[in-house]
């Protein structure tokens, strides 16, 4: 992992408040402290200067990451920003939250770490995200509260939604109107569900069935660029496709980087380090290392079997049909965890290929389409004026 | 006059100082013994030999430096340009391959990465013509080949801007401006041209050359690319028929021509200059 910047998923608490069907997190009560956040960032930040590495995104995360106090927060950003500055470095930081403890008490953290904005998730409808006891309304109920309260408040809240099969029945202009007309959600990133963690009845059915999936995909991309695009509204990953295919600097979903294990890591509250948030809670066969047991972090990830399998899973795929797609630059073969999670090995491509490759041909042609209009717009602009 | 640029081991360093070199090795840990900073100054690029070398070295040195990664066996090695992206995040890196078979998708995956390409063309009665307009097709034509492909990109905009650039400036074989020096020391034409015993002036091998190749009655005497190819493809063996290649070089300026044409009208209906 090199270059100028790189980021880790840390959860700060692998402890939940929600029970939702579909999650693949092993949830135990474990929650990181000040003192070992230290040591922790002390590793981080001596590998970042062995590798010359200036700036780190740390997004932060659970469980739900709100189950530790707002002042507690606030500790590890002062305590990671005197340990930055100290070495030269930058630290960014995100948030991701259920929203289900949020209060005006978060508010000055919110401000002041996470530049007065987080990311959230919500689905629709929602079939599987419940409060611990509850069902999903009552999770309803208490989200759009929260957001609502949050938003009032200022705070720039991003959605992250997985569609599920009430998804596909109820179709994309149904779920645009939702997300956008009804509850004013302007940014927002849609996910492919995937098996992980430990096998249900809820995660049985996934994938969904791609087909209908990639049928959903493509009528919301429509309907986004008639309706949304010019309005302002931001939908993931259509959004950056648009501008990577209009050849503007785009920044696409990890699921699609040349190889995830050179740019993101995950790092759980009792020290574990795997590729991303769902290897870390959910398969420890794939750890790898603890942070707190290595001599330092360099050699963690030197001397890790599993970080060489996420680093030889391109070079495999490669020797496989991935070498002829047409988009190979923008996928490289998929996510890892969506792979292993539906076929049992990493070294496959991804299952979604198929909406995927739709999804990039219909945002290539979209922006044709755009850049063709743009011109003729201006020509007869020039015309009218002479 | 541009001067010569020089290739030579990186073990010759001390003897060709102040001078525009390339500097090979296998091994990126030689350049860091051997090129100090106001060596790194007159380097065009260091040249790796070898993909599967340790690249941590450069992670951190050299910053800027322009690297070219040389691929032995395209085949073979292609997937393994997987292993060297990180270089990218702190040097420019151009990836060279030899025309022979699996160019076209070391080439492909090379670009996907973000890589720029070189093709090295090797010899031309294994010249793998229907690789090569696929290439071709990749380059013009997807969207998502955002890097360029060299000899086809230079050429590209030498039709495109009328230059009389030729495909032995661009391929860095015109030893006019290009040397290679041996690991003994003996200076040597550049690229295919290295293993001719040549007595001359290096700088002006070329000249008979393209005399020969355009002799009355010969195929380069009323070919139409001959100011851009200067008879490139007819080295080493001059008897090679470029009907293969013709319809390739065709390809390209018709398509350098249309994007000046398109360019050319979009200027006169936004300035409102009528032709």
């Amino acid at each position: 992992m090199t270059g100028d910047h790189f980021s880790i998923i840390l959860l700060s608490t692998l402890k939940c408040n929600a029970d939702c069907d579909y999650c693949f997190e092993n949830k135990t009560s474990d929650r990181l402290t000040i003192d070992r956040l230290e040591r922790m960032m002390k590793k981080v930040l001596n590998y970042m200067e062995e590798q010359d590495i200036t700036a780190l995104t740390i997004h932060w995360q659970g469980g739900e990451a709100m189950l530790l106090p707002p002042t507690w927060y606030q500790q590890a950003y002062e305590r990671i920003g005197t340990m930055a500055d100290a070495r030269n470095k930058q630290v960014f930081h995100g948030l991701q939250t259920n929203m289900l403890l949020y209060h005006e008490r978060w508010n000055p953290v919110i401000a002041e770490m996470f530049e007065n904005s987080v990311s959230t998730s919500v689905d629709f409808p929602n079939l599987h995200r419940k409060v611990l006891g509850r069902g999903p309304e009552d999770y309803n109920d208490i989200w759009f509260r929260k957001v609502r309260q949050a938003r009032d408040a200022g705070i720039d809240v991003k959605v992250i939604s997985v569609p599920n099969q009430g998804t596909l029945d109820i179709g994309a202009e149904r779920f645009y109107s939702r997300f956008v007309d009804e509850l004013d959600i302007t940014d927002f990133q849609i996910n492919t569900p995937f098996p992980g963690g430990d096998a249900n009845a809820d995660t049985a059915g996934m994938p969904l069935d791609v087909n209908r999936l990639t049928r959903f995909y493509l009528e919301l991309a429509d309907l986004w660029l008639e309706q949304g695009y010019d309005r302002g509204v931001k939908i993931g990953p259509f959004d950056e496709l648009l501008k990577s295919f209009s050849h503007e600097e785009a920044c696409l979903p990890c699921i699609w980087a040349d190889n995830c294990a050179n740019h993101i890591l995950a790092i759980d509250a009792r020290g574990y380090v795997a590729q991303c948030d769902c290897w870390v809670t959910s398969y420890p066969e794939y750890f790898f290392g603890n942070i707190f047991e290595a001599k330092s972090f360099s050699e963690l990830l030197r001397n890790s079997k599993a970080r060489r399998d996420f680093q030889a899973r391109p070079i495999t795929l490669m020797q496989h049909d991935c070498i002829e797609c047409d988009y190979l630059s923008l996928c490289h073969g998929g996510c890892p965890v969506r792979t292993y999670t539906v076929g049992g090995s990493m070294f496959e491509k991804d299952p979604y290929c198929h909406l995927y490759k739709s999804l990039f041909k219909h945002m290539e042609e979209a922006a044709a389409q755009r850049a063709r209009q743009t011109v003729a717009r201006r020509s007869a602009a020039c015309a009218c004026a002479q | 006059m541009n001067e010569v640029v020089y290739n030579i081991p990186a073990f010759r360093v001390g003897a060709y100082k102040e001078r525009p070199l390339i500097v090979r090795s296998s091994d990126p840990a030689e350049w860091i013994r051997s090129l100090s900073d106001e060596t790194l100054d007159h380097v065009v690029y260091l040249q790796l030999l070898s993909i599967s070398a340790d690249l941590d070295p450069l992670m951190h040195w050299g910053e800027g430096v322009p690297i070219e990664l040389v691929v032995q066996d395209p085949t073979a090695e292609f997937p393994l340009l997987y292993d060297c992206t990180n270089l990218l995040d702190r040097h420019p890196v151009r990836v060279s391959i030899p025309l022979t078979r699996g160019f076209d998708q070391a080439a492909k995956l090379a670009v996907s990465l973000q890589f720029a390409v070189r093709l090295r063309v090797t010899q031309p009665d294994s010249l793998p013509v229907d690789a090569l307009r696929n290439i071709l097709h990749f380059y013009l034509h997807h969207s998502t080949a955002s890097q360029p492909i060299d000899f086809i990109h230079s050429l590209f905009f030498a039709f495109h801007d009328e230059e009389p650039v030729t495909l032995w400036e661009i391929q860095e074989e015109d030893p006019a401006r290009f040397r290679f020096v041996d690991d003994q020391g003996s200076e040597h034409l550049p690229g295919r041209l290295a293993q001719t015993d040549f007595e001359g002036d290096k700088a002006l091998f070329l000249d008979p050359f393209k005399k020969t190749v355009r002799m009355p009655e010969s195929e380069c005497s009323d070919c139409p690319f001959f100011q851009n190819c200067g008879g490139y493809f007819k080295w080493p063996d001059p008897h090679y028929r470029c009907d293969g290649i013709k319809p390739l070089l065709q390809m390209l300026r018709d398509a350098a021509e249309e994007l000046r044409s398109d360019l050319e009208r979009y200027d006169q209906q936004n300035t409102g200059d009528q032709p």
